[in-house]
């Protein structure tokens, strides 16, 4: 099963395409991280995910075939939106009682009982007075208390302090491994996301440009080191991302065509870390790493 | 899953909202839209309590009134006449016209203050993309929402309408003057349509609530909205809705009496209904009348001046003499309260097409 599958997906506002062409299929049980530059579409595409607003065209569907927004799928998909939107003048205790009415039956109470004792939040204090990082894991707390089978989370990272989003990244993971929960976080933090996630999707101007498990990212991929000036000419069986050349030597990021991809003479691989990847990917919006000869979309 | 999940088990299209889901909402609205509420309901009780305590006392002065026989006939005696002076000139009549004006404004009050910021706000918050993604869905969330706090406003102010009708009730039995029951004021601020009249305002401040996205724009527009609808309500679509359907008679009493009405091409606009003082079928509201002349053509403006210039004060005979007849259209009094169904059905079917238009809008313009 696909937790997100999208074919031919494309938003517009008035006339700039925040999402287009947009094809996606990530698996389920995974840690996806969702990662792009400012502008990128993530939060738009995400929105699509979630039903807050429509494709202008294609489509995306949640959990295996189910229309993204609609009652089956909200029952099963939670999202936490950018900037932790809750109602700021109630109490946390208030708070997560109108989450609970509005989840009907599908509710953890002792969940989010036991979350918020551990985490020591005032109950009786308004979510408007919490710290950002208490904010944010009241949010957390709401969704995970709705056991989803599919958790979205909008830069839930960005706000926080270190140690908050070291918690932060802590909770997720723990439903993680009690639930199977499936993830996909947007973020713009590489040391975090490179900890947690399995999977990987890099957004540029509204395309996928890069999607995969982090593992086959890094194992197809490897940072060739060479004489400068003659960066292009890697032989065939490597794809140049981007190059960095020096003054007496070039730095490239190269995808192997083939697991057996040796460097030509002259030139030294090594193996690549993830944000080496991302960065390079990022600083090349035309570059593409897609699964399969084609992306992979099931509809 | 539960049972929550089968009803709506097919995927694809919203499916009609579940009755359990809306009444299990109760507790999250009200909480979270307890502040708006609790003033309302505050602002309601003092006017409540204000027109209960003038009310009271206006009964136990009518009681005397009707103790010493001083409706009617007997009028002006010792003993009625500062009654009556009380009732035509004293603080009743400061009272029934600041009520008037208060059940006018409390619609706009509900427009403004509860329509406009119950979406408007969600949107500036932001809070749309918390409310909207959980597993109630969006269409039960606000099918919910709008249902319950519409419910409230009209139960409250289907009261206020009733304690509106109790209270002035004896300045209306004085004169037909004073608090007519047919005149807009208090045709508007019955037990129906005052109910009514706020929940179209209401619906009003919703729907400029979800199309314009801020709250002070919203309750702006709300406000000129709503007051542009009671005024045309108040001075235009009233006296329309009233002069339909009319029975016609012949009234030479009325017609001979002293300034019938506003002339305008050959018709007086009379506009009042009938009281103890004045002829015309009991209960009736007068909408309109006009003179023929012994050819049985409608006399013209000209004609008609010429006419009451040539009045003598000697009642009827006068105008028969002349071969004259007076006509004048009105709406039985029987007609009252299907008057009253009317306007109130009208003005709740448009705030129910706002509400489709609201929930139309949330469902299909996303976040």
């Amino acid at each position: 099963m696909n937790v997100i599958e999208a074919a031919g997906l494309g938003r517009r506002f008035w006339k700039t395409w925040a999402v287009r062409d947009c094809a996606l299929a990530i698996p389920a049980g995974r840690v996806a991280a969702l990662t792009g530059p400012n502008g990128a579409g993530k939060t738009t595409l995400m929105h699509m995910a979630v039903g807050l607003i429509a494709p202008t065209e294609g489509r995306v569907t949640v959990l295996g075939g189910q229309s993204a927004g609609s009652p089956e799928a909200l029952k099963r998909v939670a999202f936490v939106a950018q900037d932790v939107p809750l109602y700021k003048h109630l109490p946390v205790e208030d708070m997560v009682r109108v989450a609970r009415t509005l989840n009907g039956g599908h509710w953890d109470q002792r969940r989010a009982d036991k979350r918020l004792a551990t985490l020591e939040v005032p109950l009786r204090r308004k979510i408007g007075k919490l710290s950002r990082g208490q904010q944010a894991q009241v949010a957390l707390t709401i969704a995970l208390a709705r056991r989803p089978e599919f958790l979205i989370l909008d830069e839930p990272l960005a706000p926080l302090d270190p140690l908050a989003r070291h918690e932060f990244l802590a909770s997720v993971m723990e439903a993680v491994a009690e639930d199977g929960t499936s993830v996909l976080f947007s973020s713009h933090v590489i040391a975090e996301l490179e900890r947690v996630a399995d999977y990987l999707i890099v957004l540029a101007g509204g395309h996928v440009q890069v999607a995969g498990d982090v593992e086959t990212l890094l194992a197809g991929h490897q940072i060739l080191t060479g004489p400068a000036g003659a960066a292009v000419v890697v032989g065939t069986e490597f794809d140049v991302v981007h190059a960095q050349q020096g003054l007496a030597q070039a730095h490239l990021l190269a995808r192997r065509r083939t697991a057996a991809a040796q460097p030509p003479a002259g030139w030294q691989a090594h193996p690549v870390t993830l944000e080496e990847l991302m960065l390079g990917y990022l600083r090349e919006p035309g570059a593409y790493a897609l699964p399969g000869p084609e992306p992979a979309v099931i509809s | 899953m539960t049972t929550l999940t089968s009803g709506v088990r097919q995927a694809g299209r919203w499916r009609r909202p579940l009755p359990a889901s809306v009444t299990s909402m109760a507790w999250p609205v009200w909480r979270q839209h307890r502040s708006a509420l609790t003033w309302l309901g505050a602002l309601l009780l003092a006017l409540s309590a204000t027109m209960l305590v003038a009310g009271i006392e206006l009964h136990r002065l009518y009681a005397v009134e009707i103790r010493h026989g001083c409706l009617g006939s007997s009028a002006w005696s010792a003993t009625c006449r500062p009654l009556q002076n009380t009732f035509g000139f004293g603080w009743p009549q400061t009272y029934t016209g600041l009520v008037m004006l208060v059940m006018q404004a409390v619609p706009v009050i509900i427009g403004v203050f509860l329509g406009a910021p119950l979406l408007a706000r969600e949107y500036t918050a932001g809070t749309v993309r918390f409310a909207w993604t959980q597993g109630i869905g969006r269409t039960r969330w606000a099918v919910a929402t709008l249902g319950l706090l519409g419910a409230a406003v009209a139960v409250l102010t289907g009261l206020l309408g009733l304690l509106t009708q109790w209270s002035v009730q004896p300045v209306a039995a004085q004169t037909s003057r004073l608090a007519d029951r047919w005149e807009p004021g208090f045709f508007d601020s019955t037990v129906l349509t005052a109910a009514t009249a706020a929940l179209l305002a209401f619906a009003i401040g919703v729907l400029a609530g979800a199309l314009l996205r801020r709250v002070v724009a919203a309750m702006a527009v709300t406000a000129v909205c709503t007051i542009t609808v009671a005024s045309l309500t108040f001075s235009r679509l009233h006296y329309w809705l009233v002069g339909q359907g009319t029975e016609l008679a012949k009234d030479q009493a009325f017609g001979a009496a002293p300034n019938v009405g506003n002339l305008s091409n050959g018709t007086l606009y009379i506009h009042e209904t009938v009281g103890p003082s004045t002829p015309g079928p009991a209960g009736a509201w007068l909408d309109r009348g006009w003179y023929t002349g012994a050819d049985g053509h409608r006399l013209s403006d000209g004609a008609v001046n010429h006419l009451l210039d040539k009045y003598t004060g000697t009642g009827p005979a006068w105008l028969t003499r002349l071969h004259d007849t007076f006509w004048i259209a009105y709406q039985p009094g029987s007609r009252y309260w299907l008057f009253q169904l009317i306007l109130a059905g009208g003005t709740l079917l448009a705030a129910l097409l706002l509400a489709a238009a609201t929930i139309a809008l949330i469902r299909h313009r996303r976040a």
